[in-house]
């Protein structure tokens, strides 16, 4: 350093009114007691403010009851956890939404994959399975929550990148397609690689499940899912009571906390006793064909080995179990 | 910590003024703490307001964060469409300054530039500020912070090594135990007067060295291994990261410094500035060589992938939100790199600062916002859904980076007089 | 929605009586729940479709458009008419479709009444070649052109259905042609969307 240097920024120091001896380490340096009681009533009041600032918080922690707070990853619980976890569960949701609900866990078959295929040249975009995902699921009602988004696309090609999701008009339009895109249930899943926590999983009948009671909302799945098939729940869901489906599983559709996230199963609480899921239900068009893959009678194998069938967003990868064909 | 203390009380064999008094490294090492505790806590008025503005803004942003854990992320302006916003925008940013702050130690150590040393402990202690700041960036972020336990390898479920999310806890946590380590020995050893012995530091230091380059690679992957967002799946991604980190570190030392020089009896040397700028006037051309690849790439290949670039500079379909953003951005860059190549800068400390403080911003906006939010615009699924903060995000985020500055404050408050001896053992601290 | 029900209303009260039609005889027979009563249970209720056996043509029949004294819609059998009219020359028909068959409308390629219906009721089919049909096969007549959609019906692509995929733990209730194609008029009719998911940020 050049002596010019070092004088003017000495200089600078010297100016400088606010810097006196920082360096001073004896903190008893002008009036020990007063010093020490200043501090003190400094520290008391810092907790103070700390204490204030965070008190919003106290509702959260209100709602926090310990069996939650602890719970255990699904993969760990045992019969009887199960069974207290969901009876918890029923109270809370009877307390919380004033509805009577049973919440049940079945498990998956053996020798089941699930599949499912959706007809585009029958699928007039009514947006009845939309509708029928969001009564089936316990979706929020003022966020018109659903996992199925339809698109309108041009007839022209099959490219949903310039669909429209909010069309309004009275549909099928001549000359337009309608392209209902949820969950893929990949057999390559980027979701559940990403995830930090294990929150997310591929089931062995090929749902791709969550535990919300495990899943931290960290929203990592949703920037890693090339289909934009998970939904996060930004406030508690808001149902009115009647509209509580009471029939809900652990894993799928049963009312889920704030600050998860959440998606299409499949219907799981349906499929794994042998029924349709809601949306294929739904279809007046009867557009869309679900069954289990690994039997080679099934009507989704039919589709599969019989029809043009395409997956969306093939060059990602991710071995959809969804798919769609064209009517021949 | 405790691998400070564990390595320090090991030393306690070589003769030193702790064991000569019969005094384990054990009890020292925690009279240094109280120490340095009471050292960050007692300073002139001026300290006291800065620290007390600092502490009011810190809990302004617990207050919202309170509120925003009370009623749901909902209070944010993120969606499900765009489901990272100004927080995670401030994560990645942070993750490139503490990474960068330890760029001083490469020519201090590597090409053994012993005037640097002085300097190598503030970018150590802007690492450690940093790491903490982006722990709390994702802490904020997630949608159940009381399940934060989930994440603890060995008491919740670690998806190692498949989510690279797991690898950023990993090597953040790590790096934050070096940092911590080589800051907490250098001092502690110039607090008992002795010379550090080389070998409880200097592999920490090496280590550090490579562990900077994989926190802000890691953090790159995080994006850059989504096949579903192409605005991120470019292999550029991670030597982008690298280089605005190796601008933020620099430019933000450059600017502590001259604030500490300012305000207390500690004055660098203008060597190590000559070298933080030399490395900044590589970097910041760089970086910018590396965007202006990127948005050739992008726009001359012109396909459905380049519409989150179409929509950061160009805006789509009349969507414009982030325009202004990134073109301030951009033009700060390219004025602080012109400055940072002009001689003159390094002679004038307000051109320089102002330099840093642009390229600082600049690479703000180009690394957080200008990267992560354009992600996730369009969708996966090709919706617009546009994003700017909320009033409580932004107050969240000034409170984090308020509480960054608090601990970098103390740190920078406790280390002069340290490091200018003014603070040392006393007999009452190596036993009585 | 609106579009819906009235296709249903016409389905159910038009096409019905007119038409007959069973299930998929391949497959196992579903068994209708509130529905055995006939075509006046096949409600359109909750998004769901059933399927349901269509009613006799004789106890059901074409609406009048009128109202009896309980707000019923009056119905004229089939028979009453076609008992008498033999053959329906063009005149007859032009006719009796200004006052009877206002609700049906006629726009299926280039077909005319005799090309399904059969002499001497027009309750019961014949094919292109002239083989009769019975009341309940319908389905047949339709895959005489829709080949490929009877066929993709019959191996379950085509048409909804309720109930369970896995047969073995209970019943499905499938769509017959009709539940959703007007016979007469069978081009899908405008419906009213339901309303979308919603973004959060997007009102």
């Amino acid at each position: 350093m050049d002596d010019e240097t070092r004088k003017s920024l000495q200089d600078e120091a010297v100016d400088d009114p606010g810097s006196d001896n920082p360096g001073s380490d004896d903190p008893g340096s002008d009036n020990p007691t007063r010093r020490r009681m200043l501090k003190a009533a400094g520290a008391t009041a810092w907790f103070g403010a700390l204490g204030y600032s965070l008190w919003p918080m106290r509702k959260y922690i209100k709602n926090l009851d310990q069996d939650e707070l602890l719970r255990d990853h699904y993969k760990e619980l045992s019969v009887a956890d199960k069974k207290r976890i969901f009876a918890a569960i029923e109270k809370k949701t009877e307390r919380e939404y004033g509805a009577k609900v049973r919440v049940s866990d079945p498990p998956p078959m053996p020798g089941v994959k699930y599949g499912y295929a959706l007809n585009l040249t029958t699928c007039i975009g009514c947006r009845k399975c939309v509708e029928a995902c969001r009564v089936e699921n316990n979706h929020d009602r003022t966020d018109m929550q659903s996992y199925i988004r339809v698109f309108e696309i041009e007839n022209m090609g099959l490219d949903i990148s310039k669909g429209r999701l909010d069309y309004d008009h009275p549909v099928p339009v001549k000359g337009r397609r309608y392209f209902p895109v949820q969950c893929q249930h990949c057999d390559n899943p980027p979701c559940v690689s990403v995830c930090p926590t294990k929150a997310t999983w591929k089931e062995p009948d090929g749902i791709v499940a969550i535990d919300y009671s495990w899943c931290i909302g960290c929203r990592y799945c949703a920037a890693a899912c090339p289909y934009q098939a998970r939904f996060f729940n930004w406030r508690k869901p808001r149902i009115p009571a009647n509209e509580v489906n009471p029939d809900q599983g652990y894993l799928s559709n049963r009312v889920r906390p704030v600050g998860v996230m959440e998606k299409c199963h499949f219907c799981l609480h349906r499929v794994r006793r042998g029924k349709f899921p809601a949306c294929l239900e739904a279809c007046p068009a009867g557009a869309r064909v679900f069954g289990n893959l690994r039997d080679p009678k099934s009507e989704i194998r039919w589709v599969l080995e019989n029809r043009r069938v395409f997956i969306l967003k093939e060059e990602q990868a991710t071995k959809p179990s969804f798919f769609y064909f064209l009517a021949e | 910590m405790s691998s400070d203390t564990s390595s320090s009380a090991k030393t306690s064999t070589a003769p030193g003024t702790a064991s000569e008094a019969g005094l384990s490294h054990w009890v020292a090492y925690v009279r240094f703490l109280w120490r340095s505790v009471l050292l960050a806590t007692d300073g002139t008025l001026l300290f006291y307001a800065w620290m007390t503005v600092l502490t009011a803004v810190a809990f302004v942003g617990a207050n919202a964060w309170a509120q925003q854990v009370a009623e749901g992320m909902a209070l944010t302006n993120m969606s499900n469409q765009v489901s990272w916003g100004l927080y995670i925008a401030n994560f990645t940013f942070v993750v490139g300054v503490a990474a960068g702050g330890v760029m001083m130690v490469i020519p201090a150590y590597l090409y053994r530039d012993e005037r640097m040393h002085a300097v190598v402990i503030f970018g150590e202690m802007l690492a450690i500020a940093a790491i903490i700041m982006a722990m709390l960036f994702v802490t904020v972020d997630l949608g159940r912070p009381d399940r934060f336990w989930h994440l603890v390898p060995g008491v919740g479920q670690f998806n190692f090594p498949w989510s690279m999310l797991t690898w950023d806890i990993i090597v953040l946590n790590i790096y934050l135990l070096l940092n911590l380590h080589i800051v907490g020995y250098l001092l502690y050893m110039r607090f008992l007067g002795r010379a550090p012995a080389p070998r409880w530091y200097v592999p920490f230091v090496v280590i550090s060295i490579a562990w900077a380059i994989s926190i802000h690679t890691v953090t790159a992957f995080l994006y850059a291994g989504l096949g579903g967002r192409p605005f991120w799946n470019t292999a550029l991604l991670a030597p982008r990261f690298l280089a605005s980190a190796f601008i933020s570190g620099p430019a933000f030392l450059i600017i502590a410094l001259t604030v500490v020089g300012r305000f207390t009896t500690f004055k660098i040397d203008r060597r190590p500035l000559g070298t933080l700028v030399s490395i900044l006037k590589v970097t910041t051309l760089l970086n910018l060589f590396m965007v202006v690849s990127e948005v050739f790439t992008e726009f001359y290949s012109g396909t459905h992938h380049t519409a989150s670039a179409r929509y950061l500079f160009l805006g789509l379909d009349g969507h414009t939100a982030l325009v202004p953003w990134i073109w301030i951005a951009i033009g700060l860059n390219v004025v602080a790199a012109a400055l940072f190549l002009y001689p003159g800068t390094l002679k004038n400390r307000r051109i320089l600062v102002s330099a840093c403080v642009m390229t600082f911003i600049g690479c703000w906006i180009e690394k957080g916002m200008g990267l992560v939010v354009p992600g996730f615009i369009p969708s996966a699924l090709n919706e617009i859904v546009e994003y700017q903060p909320s009033v409580i995000e932004w107050r969240v985020t000034a409170g984090i980076w308020a509480f960054g500055l608090i601990v970098y404050s103390a740190a920078i408050k406790v280390a002069i007089p340290i490091l200018t001896g003014e603070a040392r053992a006393t007999d009452g601290d190596n036993g009585r | 929605m609106t579009g819906l029900a009235t296709r249903a209303l016409v389905v159910i009260t038009v096409v019905y009586p007119v038409l007959g039609c069973t299930d998929n005889p391949s497959r196992p027979k579903p068994v209708t729940r509130g529905a055995q009563s006939g075509g006046v249970g096949a409600l359109l209720g909750k998004g769901r479709i059933r399927a349901a056996r269509p009613a006799s043509a004789m106890v059901l029949g074409l609406v009048t458009g009128k109202r009896d004294g309980q707000g019923r819609p009056v119905r004229v059998a089939c028979q009453t008419c076609h008992q008498k009219i033999v053959s329906a020359n063009a005149d007859v028909y032009r006719k009796a479709d200004a006052s009877f068959h206002a609700n049906i409308k006629l726009r299926h390629g280039r077909k005319t009444c005799r090309t399904c219906h059969r002499l001497p009721y027009f309750t019961d089919f014949n094919l292109a070649d002239g083989t009769p049909v019975p009341h309940g096969d319908v389905k047949i007549l339709c895959g005489q052109c829709h080949a490929r959609r009877l066929l993709e019906y019959e191996n379950g692509a085509h048409g909804g259905m309720t109930g369970y995929w896995d047969r073995r733990q209970g019943e499905r209730q499938r769509n017959h042609c009709l539940d959703c194609h007007n016979p007469h008029s069978p081009g899908i009719p405008l419906v009213r969307p339901a309303p979308r998911a919603r973004n959060r940020r997007l009102r």
